[in-house]
């Protein structure tokens, strides 16, 4: 279909099997719907493209920063990748309309981002194909598009872009140092205390908001460096509600989702792990995860079903009875944080009980409760503001 | 009917269509008063075509940077002079996809509307006529709507919506007569639906969510929006209204699908280009002999570097610029992948475009760089397609191997 209409200025490209199904399968680890957007098409169209530069304009294209892919694409949308010192930027969008092309500011604004060329792409959101329409340089953005602050893009018209990607490379052979950026203004380094500050404004975010909470160049600055960008990256790694719940018949079963493991791992206090055991029979089954409180913070929680007797009529089984359900959370190899208080919620986000955690206690938990077959619940934990989520179905 | 060849005609007069077909060219009192006021002022009563549209292009530049009203005359008479390419980007693009596409006069109108942009994107500076580059970009914007149209036509509810944008969306409610506050409930399914989808396990062909997939949407609807709650039947109620009001939106000319072929063909006479192809468009003052050897040289390095091409990427450029075959068409009838002749016949232009840089760089010191090409590789578009219409069978031989 795609076909009908393209042109030889223009290059479609098949997208391989292998390299959809690994996309989507990456896009997983992005916990919100817009950040896993970004990671399956931007994973597929950089290694589609990737080949295609590889064979057309050299075999040393590399993508840059491959190895913190997709984690990126939680917050910035578009790949680089590098021949030599140029660096050639993809942005790829599933949308049908191209009349115009919209780029992220973290590739204009930010200089050791900075790209030389801009490529246009549109992405088939099946995934079967890609199509390159267009290309401009980084100057072109800068001087001619339309800067937009509410979601900091550059936006370019398309009639001003290059609509032939052969010329592309026809420059890329005759000047291959072509003028392509004009000076980048300088963004300044974050000292330890700054990060510190802005990290206690971020944790609160919304992770698919991240991105335009700061004032751009200490958003930049925080891109910037290497150990703040992976910090930033579990701000948005799944495991978070709605993609992954919870499924708690599942654990009757004894069949247990990844991000939850067995007790034994957890830096559960033994004397606490073992009354926790004592109070319990031996059918109990506990699992436990972490949760990441704050810098370096790591707390335990810990979930127990208390299987039920179902009822019988003589000795056959009439009614499944759901598991008394108990959840506990451990602080860790520290104290709790003032104002930490762990809640039951119902699917729709109203509070069933909610407590609040003593800086001193050993555990906080909610009172043992038990609710019918089918019906999902969340878990959360706050201070102040919600900052974990997960949700379980009976 | 013919291309106008008067100059005062050129710019102010505006084809005008009865129904599909093409009935003459009216004129335009006001923009026929300023062409002679004009030319009266400066004494430019002999002077070319090719002088009114820089003068004029360059009025509607600066005019257009100071951000003055003057723009508007001088875009009336450059809009004027575009007629003709804009109708013959409309023509080149149906020969190929006639089938499937509107008339000229659909076409002719989506283009005409976009002239201000291609006034902005074209640079007097880069020794291609406007006429030349409009052609180009003409094109390109006849294309798009073509193929955004086409999509919106084969594909389904659940892929049309996370193909279009929020703004999309937006406009195309506010079209269907809801207010700001009925919009906001429908925009918020459509936010949660296309957030949502992703979260969803499917990967590949795009299809009505599953029963788990409603339930994932719902959910997240209602985390969103705690305080009102939806359920499956009321999303999905609201969001096929969304993609019933883009599809009307975005598809809002009836195309004439069923056009009789026919009537392209008489089309195709119905205006005549009589002039030389102006190839290189060099500045007013340079000397006629110069820009006709230029021409010749060109024309000459062109055709060199076309007969080099290896026979199968001859043989594609043969197909797509003289049999005006779609990609589709070409991969059907040579038996081979779509993907691969759109690889070869990109390939095939950029080595023709190589060519014509290499040359532009030495005979006429032009700098390579991106703003150049832009509109070179529109020169080299219309090479292409005036060497195939106007040879038989093969493309020219040069005169001198």
């Amino acid at each position: 279909m795609v076909f009908l209409y393209s042109s030889p200025t223009e290059l479609v490209l098949e997208i391989e099997a292998s390299v959809r199904s690994q996309s989507a399968r990456q896009s997983q680890q992005i916990s919100h719907g817009q950040g896993r957007w970004n990671a399956y098409l931007n994973a597929m169209s950089v290694q589609t493209v990737l080949s295609w530069f590889q064979e057309d304009y050299s075999p040393e294209a590399r993508i840059w920063l491959a190895n913190e892919l997709p984690d990126l694409w939680g917050a910035v949308d578009g790949a680089a990748i590098e021949i030599g010192g140029r660096r050639f930027v993809i942005i790829p969008n599933k949308q049908l309309e191209t009349s115009e092309f919209i780029v992220s500011q973290e590739w204009i604004d930010i200089p050791t981002w900075a790209g030389d060329y801009f490529l246009a792409i549109q992405i088939d959101p099946a995934g079967e194909w890609l199509r390159i329409w267009g290309y401009t340089t980084h100057e072109r953005l800068k001087t001619l598009g339309k800067y937009n602050s509410s979601d900091r893009t550059y936006t370019l018209d398309a009639t001003q872009l290059v609509e032939d990607i052969t010329a592309l490379s026809v420059i890329y052979q005759l000047n291959p140092n072509e003028q392509t950026q004009p000076a980048i203004q300088p963004l300044s380094t974050l000292t330890n205390s700054q990060i510190q500050t802005l990290w206690q404004g971020l944790i609160h975010t919304e992770s698919s908001e991240i991105r335009c909470v700061l004032p751009f160049h200490q958003w930049g600055g925080l891109l910037m460096q290497t150990d703040t960008r992976h910090r930033l990256y579990e701000l948005w790694r799944s495991p978070r509600p709605l993609d992954n719940i919870i499924n708690l018949a599942n654990w009757l079963q004894h069949q247990f989702e990844e991000s939850w493991q067995a007790i034994d791992g957890f830096n559960v206090q033994p004397q606490l792990a073992y009354s926790l055991r004592q109070s319990t029979d031996a059918t109990e089954i506990c699992r436990a995860r972490s949760v990441h409180l704050g810098a370096e913070h790591e707390a335990t929680l810990v979930v127990m079903l208390e299987p039920e007797r179902g009822i019988l009529e003589g000795s056959i089984l009439i009614e499944n009875l759901p598991p008394k359900i108990r959840v506990r959370l451990y602080p860790g190899d520290r104290v709790f944080p003032n104002h930490l208080t762990l809640a039951l919620l119902t699917e729709t986000g109203e509070i069933v009980q909610s407590v609040q955690a003593n800086d001193q206690a050993e555990f906080v938990q909610l009172k043992r409760f038990r609710c019918r077959f089918g019906t999902s619940f969340k878990v959360q934990i706050a201070i102040d503001q919600p900052i974990f989520t997960e949700l379980f179905v009976n | 009917m013919q291309a106008r060849q008067d100059i005062i005609d050129q710019f102010s007069t505006f084809l005008q269509f009865a129904g599909d077909r093409l009935s003459g060219w009216a004129i335009d009192a006001r923009l026929r008063h300023s062409m002679q006021t004009q030319m009266t002022e400066l004494q430019a009563q002999s002077s070319s075509e090719a002088f009114w549209a820089l003068y004029w292009h360059q009025h509607w530049l600066q005019a257009h940077q100071r951000k003055d009203d003057a723009v508007s005359i001088a875009e009336c008479h450059l809009s004027a002079y575009l007629q003709e390419s804009c109708y013959w980007a409309a023509q080149t693009l149906l020969r190929r996809v006639a089938q499937s596409s509107g008339t000229v006069c659909d076409c002719f109108q989506i283009a005409i509307e976009k002239v201000p942009k291609v006034l902005r994107a074209c640079d007097p500076n880069h020794k291609v006529s406007l006429k030349t580059y409009s052609k180009v970009a003409f094109e390109n914007i006849i294309r798009d709507a073509l193929r955004q149209q086409h999509e919106i036509n084969l594909c389904n509810e659940w892929a049309l919506l996370l193909k279009v944008s929020r703004k999309q969306l937006q406009e195309a409610l506010q079209q269907s007569g809801l207010g700001q506050k009925a919009i906001a409930p429908y925009l918020n399914a459509f936010q949660c639906y296309l957030a949502g989808y992703r979260l969803l396990k499917s990967a590949g062909r795009i299809h009505r969510p599953d029963a788990e997939g409603w339930r994932i949407l719902v959910q997240l609807y209602n985390q969103q929006h705690p305080e009102e709650s939806i359920d499956a039947t009321h999303l999905e109620k609201q969001l096929l209204y969304c993609a019933k009001q883009v599809r009307a939106y975005l598809y809002p000319v009836v195309m004439s699908l069923n056009t009789p072929r026919f009537e392209q063909l008489e089309w195709q006479d119905e205006i005549c280009d009589r002039q030389d192809t102006p190839l290189v468009y060099l500045i007013q003052q340079e000397e006629q002999t110069i820009r006709r050897s230029q021409q010749k040289q060109l024309n000459e390095i062109l055709s060199a570097a076309l007969m080099q091409l290896d026979p199968q990427m001859q043989t594609l450029l043969k197909l797509y610029y003289q049999q005006n075959l779609t990609q589709q068409q070409i991969a059907h009838d040579l038996n081979v992948q779509q993907y691969a002749v759109s690889r070869r016949l990109s390939k095939a232009r950029e080595l023709l475009l190589l060519a014509l840089m290499r040359w532009s760089q030495i005979a006429l010191h032009i700098e390579p760089t991106s703003i150049v090409i832009k509109h070179i590789s529109a020169l080299l578009e219309e090479w292409l397609q005036s060497c195939y219409a106007h040879s038989e069978l093969s493309p020219p031989i040069p005169e001198k191997m």
